[in-house]
């Protein structure tokens, strides 16, 4: 089983604490904001939660989208690497599933997100990649102590400058998501849908 | 707000229900909780930004503060 710690390749679903916009009663402006958050946003509990405040929605998949999705760069399966490693070491089982899903319809395999589940301190299937959960879990958890010494262990790595300003947004953000994610709603598993 | 920045994993519903009755609308939660995230996003981007521009240029002294 692809499983640990709780964590899964398994899609899961989200609920909201709190009550969502009903589509047929959604302002205009809401609409159009879910439109262009994501393609499935309209029939998402979490994206119905947060479009309360559409304008702050708006903002953030604009930046959410262009760290994600935007051509060039530091690999979209290394950002969807750190993604995974930040949501595990967050403790965001959803954010997990999602983000370990897209690394594997990117990269055609699975091993170091199965290797990030079980320890993400240890994961790594190559020296880039364990630089890269490195310092997905020092900006994570030590912001503060994140130094000119830690970029040069990147750099020794590979990793050019702009890679690393890539790599420092994905981390980034997902303290942003994995809270949103844990803070207002919870997980739903397969065999809860019923 | 300690525990959104710092243990997000132990909320619970109860905590959104405290702020219910504390009068806060769930618009006011939206916003509060996107404004306490935002900020430790912000706060990681520019640790990142910072550390990637001292790793390349030499620190002048009176930067220290």
């Amino acid at each position: 089983m692809s499983q640990s710690h709780g964590f899964t390749f398994d899609t899961l679903g989200w609920r909201a604490w709190l009550d969502t916009v009903r589509l047929d009663g959604a302002t205009p402006e809401q609409v159009a904001v879910l439109e262009e958050s994501h393609p499935q946003a309209k029939t998402s509990d979490y994206y119905l939660f947060i479009v309360q405040q559409a304008e702050i929605l708006r903002q953030r998949s604009g930046v959410f989208n262009a760290i994600m999705y935007a051509p060039g760069g530091l690999p979209r399966a290394e950002r969807e690497l750190a993604s995974t490693a930040v949501s595990r070491v967050n403790g965001c089982l959803y954010c997990a599933s999602v983000h370990a899903q897209r690394f594997g319809q990117l990269a055609k395999r699975a091993d170091v997100i199965e290797l990030v589940f079980e320890d993400p301190a240890t994961a790594g299937t190559t020296e880039r990649e364990r630089a890269i959960l490195r310092y997905a879990i020092d900006l994570t958890e030590h912001p503060e102590a994140v130094d000119a010494e830690v970029i040069k262990r990147l750099e020794a790595h590979g990793l050019t400058e702009p890679e690393i300003l890539d790599l420092t947004h994905a981390i980034a953000i997902f303290a942003w998501a994995n809270r949103l994610m844990l803070t207002l709603g919870e997980p739903v598993f397969p065999a809860q849908n019923g | 707000m300690k525990l959104l920045t710092l243990t997000p994993v132990e909320a619970r519903p109860r905590h959104l229900r405290a702020l219910e009755q504390a009068g806060i609308s769930t618009r006011g939660i939206v916003a509060l909780s996107q404004l306490i995230a935002f900020v430790t996003y912000q706060l990681r981007v520019i640790a990142g930004v910072k550390a990637l521009r001292d790793a390349h240029t030499p620190r002048a002294p009176q930067e220290a503060a």
